[in-house]
């Protein structure tokens, strides 16, 4: 009988995904005829310095990138192209758009994973021992420094550290993303708000755990506090956490722009950033569906993991 | 399911022998907050081998005298004097470090509703291996053989399989089942059975209190069970303490005190009872409701439901004098607390 | 409710005077707020007003420059200092202020409306339009917001249209799922059921009970909302993407600030100050009211079980 719901159940998750990525696909497809420029003036535009542009060249370039196809069929060729990974040349850089991207997305899941996993270990701990006495001294101060957290824009708190640590005392370098010392004000700057909103998340989901009747039941068979806490409140106390983990890993996938423009990294953000704001479409398009593939992607192990971890969770989860 | 519940109950004589294990001495708890007593100078011995149901309807201080000795008192009760001893020694008296290593090993506890006591992220296998891990210093690999061999015990088909699933895949009959299983896995001395069977089928009641009672005797295990089911009580319970308000009202042998009740909150209990309603049909409603009793200072704390007080005309001495628990019948240590009683009795000698 | 009642009634025999009466109401009111929501409320209308009268009280203009007094130091008359213009910057953080302030209260605005509408409409429609609405929130959480202005700035162009539809394309999502849970959750009480089986009309219900329900933690999210709002009008800007020179806001005195920073740590550290205690203090506010309609249970939510 689990089995069968299970199954129903990925299968169901399995066709929304497709769905899913099909229609991104489209929308992203129509990225480069969007714009007011049709997309052979824009790769000739990002490509050259001068604004009159040779309408000999134009015609080349249209036959060459078959814009004079249908619509439908230029869509066709694109997606084949596109499920094997080909999304052509950069219109700025003229490299390949997978090459730039995988380095780029190495850069950025190090960065996001490292500040997510940061935030963790301050916050799970900040959050349970706050919610062991809700609404007491130490509660409300972690309250407070939450919001404190949630109000620092990165692009103060960046510049701030970069002028105590680096130029102050010169410990860490400003920018640049080579060695470990590089890593450590990004990764902090990032990981400030997630700090906030986990510590908040695990804080409330411990309140309902530690209360829960089967934590006084553990007690009844001997374990001491800790023990409890260790062996039965975390374990539930980290269902919500996760859930909370991979949302903002998924929206960190897609680069901090912020934080990687000034510490110049070159990560997702950045190339985004760049790709943007040379209206390089085989850019955009591959980021487009490349980010919303690899949030399926987070989405489905985060379930698995969930699974694992709160077996009752393919049962309640159908219901919701 | 009365008949055959009841044969397997002891001889009373052997049991009245037999050394107390749980043995609560002026008990006083109460609440902080709005200061209302909870249980007000409880006196209760559970022996070995003995099974004692202590009645009551919710609200009279029958679940807050289990968690009182399980040393689990909700926030905001306070213990305010008395003594719960185990083997003679006062739990109350110990540093709470130290009550962990009698939670589990000497008294261990059964719930109403079973399978939200199962944490839903753990097997149950690993829950009924905390006792011996804790108490025994058991590996969770060395703890396997004796888990297994637990849910075996209680009546769990395909215990290797089960001991893996989690509390979500349980009935709450099974689930019952694995808490006994998890209560006794360090065999305490003594179990608190707080409504367990309030929450399951009627059928399966039956089944869960059968095992109560073989576990009984097979560990000559002491169960206070707690319950507002006078079948429950009936059916394997060798002794009963009735509570109202906090106060033990009457006690005494099982039959004896449901053969013939002397207080009139346990003969009105009784008259409401399914035991009752099978001989005229109808079900009768005690009147007035439990709250009554709150902040009386003085007095019996069921006068102002008591017909027995009017009916006799001793309402003055109701209202102004507690009763002491006195002498309620030939069958021995049958006791009530009622003026009620006291005055016929003396009109009597 | 019931103790303030029951204050009152006190208050009523002791006091006739219906005037003192009031007075007297009005003061357990505000004692009984959260004290978070107080000093929020008092540091965020402090700052709220100070931008509505600065024509009128800013010392300078904010963009007369004096190349012969840049980059000076806080003094008398300059509180923050000059820029690399020789702007005041007190000025100019006022004026940023306006901007900013302003630009993330219209677009916090239309992210609630558009989030509860689309969500009470998730909520109520269900079945396939309802998996729908919540895909594409699902989607446009996968996307950094800033990326997602970015590129409608790039198909657009620059603007305060362009900026203004940006963050609500991106930020009404919150409200809508926080919208869409709190009307199941509230269909499924039993005085809805209640009063649908007396025959209420749908409308009355919407009105009587269900927009009641709901005000509360839609007004807690939208302050908590409207720091995240700030700071992300800021980051855009920041990127040159929001406001454009001559007229600037904090974001975009944070960019400028950036290339002084060694000479000049001041420039740096005020506007970045203003929206940090801005945010603070409408993050206080929200958290505060989150805090007084759960007050009372969280006091006394500490587990037995720790002891």
């Amino acid at each position: 009988m689990d089995a069968i719901v299970m199954n129903v159940f990925v299968a169901k998750k399995f066709v929304i995904v497709l769905i899913t990525l099909l229609i991104v696909s489209i929308l992203a497809f129509l990225v480069p005829y969007v714009g007011s420029d049709d997309p052979a003036r824009a790769i000739l535009r990002a490509r050259t310095v001068d604004d009159a542009l040779d309408p000999a060249a134009i015609e080349a370039l249209r036959a060459e990138l078959g814009l004079n196809r249908s619509l439908i069929a230029q869509y066709l060729g694109w997606l084949w192209r596109a499920l094997h990974l080909d999304f052509g040349y950069s219109f700025a850089t003229r490299t390949a758009v997978d090459v730039m991207f995988v380095q780029a997305l190495k850069v950025t899941s190090l960065l996001a994973i490292s500040a997510l996993i940061l935030a963790m270990v301050i916050a799970v701990p900040l959050g349970t021992i706050a919610a062991m006495r809700p609404a007491r001294m130490f509660d409300n101060a972690v309250t407070v420094f939450t919001q404190t957290l949630i109000a620092i824009p990165e692009y103060w708190a960046g510049p701030l550290l970069v002028l105590f640590f680096s130029i102050h005392m010169g410990w860490l370098p400003s920018a640049g993303w080579r060695d470990f010392n590089s890593t450590i004000l990004p990764v902090v700057v990032l990981s400030l708000r997630p700090i906030a909103y986990f510590t908040q998340v695990s804080r409330s989901a411990m309140v309902e755990v530690l209360r829960a009747p089967y934590i006084g039941a553990a007690r009844g068979r001997g374990l001491t506090a800790s023990q409890t806490l260790v062996r039965h409140g975390l374990r539930n106390g980290m269902l919500p956490v996760i859930t909370m983990f991979s949302l903002w890993l998924t929206s960190l996938l897609g680069g901090s722009v912020v934080v990687e423009v000034i510490f110049g990294i070159p990560g997702m953000g950045w190339l985004l950033y760049d790709a943007v704001l040379n209206n390089d479409a085989p850019l955009i398009q591959a980021s487009i569906v490349f980010i919303v593939a690899l949030a399926a992607l987070i989405n489905t192990i985060t379930d698995i993991g969930y699974a694992l971890l709160n077996p009752s969770v393919r049962l309640t989860h159908d219901k919701a | 399911m009365t008949s055959i519940v009841l044969n397997a109950k002891k001889e009373v004589g052997a049991v009245q022998l037999a050394e107390p294990i749980l043995d609560i001495r002026n008990l006083n708890v109460g609440f902080a907050r709005n200061r209302l007593i909870a249980i007000d100078a409880l006196d209760l011995t559970v022996r070995r081998g003995e099974i004692v149901a202590l009645v009551g309807e919710s609200g009279s201080g029958k679940s807050m005298t289990a968690l009182t000795a399980m040393r689990l008192l909700p926030v905001g009760a306070g213990i305010i004097s008395g003594e719960v001893r185990v083997h003679g020694r006062d739990l109350l008296a110990l540093p709470p470090s130290a009550m962990n290593a009698v939670r589990g090993r000497e008294i261990a506890m059964l719930y109403q509703q079973p399978k939200i006591m199962l944490d839903p992220t753990a097997t149950i296998g690993r829950q009924i291996a905390e006792p011996l891990q804790i108490h025994r210093g058991l590996s969770l690999k060395d703890a396997w053989p004796h888990v297994i061999e637990a849910l075996r015990d209680v009546g769990i088909p395909e215990p290797e399989r089960r001991a893996m699933s989690y509390a979500h895949q349980l009935s709450g009959g099974m689930a019952q089942r694995v808490m006994i299983a998890a209560a006794l896995s360090a065999s305490p001395d003594i179990l608190i059975a707080d409504e367990p069977t309030t929450a399951l089928d009627v059928t399966v009641q039956a089944q869960i209190l059968k095992l109560l009672v073989r576990k009984r005797d097979e560990a000559s295990l002491a169960v206070l069970l707690i319950t507002h089911d006078l079948m429950v009580v009936s059916a394997i319970a060798d002794r009963v303490a009735v509570m109202y308000a906090g106060r033990i009202v009457e006690e005494g042998e099982t039959r004896a005190v449901l053969r013939s009740p002397r207080h009139p909150y346990t003969q009105a209990l009784l008259r409401s009872s399914l035991l009752a309603a099978e001989e005229d049909g109808r079900l009768y409603a005690i009147p007035g409701s439990a709250s009554a009793a709150r902040g009386l200072s003085c007095g019996c704390r069921y006068h102002p439901r008591c017909q027995a007080a009017r009916s006799l005309g001793i309402e003055e001495r109701c209202r102004s004098q507690e009763p002491s628990l006195s002498t309620a019948s030939a069958s021995p240590g049958h006791q009530s607390r009622c003026w009620g009683v006291q005055v016929t009795a003396g009109g009597m000698q | 409710m019931t103790r303030l009642d029951a204050d009152l009634g006190h208050i009523r025999a002791a006091n006739p005077r219906r005037g003192i009466r009031s007075w007297t109401l009005i003061s357990t009111r505000i004692f009984r707020v959260h004290w978070m929501l107080l000093i929020g409320a008092a540091i965020f209308s402090t700052i709220a007003l100070t931008l509505l009268v600065t024509p009128w009280i800013a010392p300078f203009d904010p963009s007369s420059q004096n190349i012969l007094k840049r980059l000076a130091s806080p003094s008398a008359a300059h509180w923050f200092g000059t820029d690399q213009l020789g702007r005041d910057v007190f000025t100019r953080v006022l004026y940023g202020g306006r901007f900013s302030v302003a630009m993330a209260a219209i677009t916090l605005i239309l992210c609630a409306v558009v989030g509860t509408i689309i969500g009470a409409i998730s909520a109520r429609a269900g079945g396939a339009a309802d998996e729908l609405l919540m895909r594409l929130v699902d989607l446009l959480v996968a996307f950094p917001d800033v990326v997602i202005a970015l590129f409608l700035i790039s198909v657009f162009g620059p603007g305060y249209g362009t900026l203004i539809v940006a963050l609500t394309i991106t930020g009404w999502t919150p409200f809508a799922r926080l919208m869409r849970g709190l009307t199941l959750e509230v269909n499924t009480k039993e005085y809805i059921e209640a009063a649908e089986a007396l025959g209420c009309s749908r409308w009355f219900i919407i009105f009587r009970h269900i927009i009641p329900n709901t005000l509360g933690p839609i007004f807690a999210i939208s302050f908590l909302r409207f720091g995240h709002k700030l700071i992300t009008v800021g980051a855009l800007s920041f990127l040159g993407l929001g406001v454009q020179p001559p007229n600037s806001d904090w974001g975009a005195m944070l960019a400028d600030a950036r290339n002084f920073m060694d000479r000049m740590p001041w420039l740096m550290i005020t506007p970045g100050l203003a929206v940090f205690i801005t945010a603070l203090s409408v993050t206080l506010i929200g958290k505060g009211i989150e805090l007084e309609r759960n007050r009372g249970r969280d006091e006394n939510a500490s587990s037995p079980y720790l002891k």
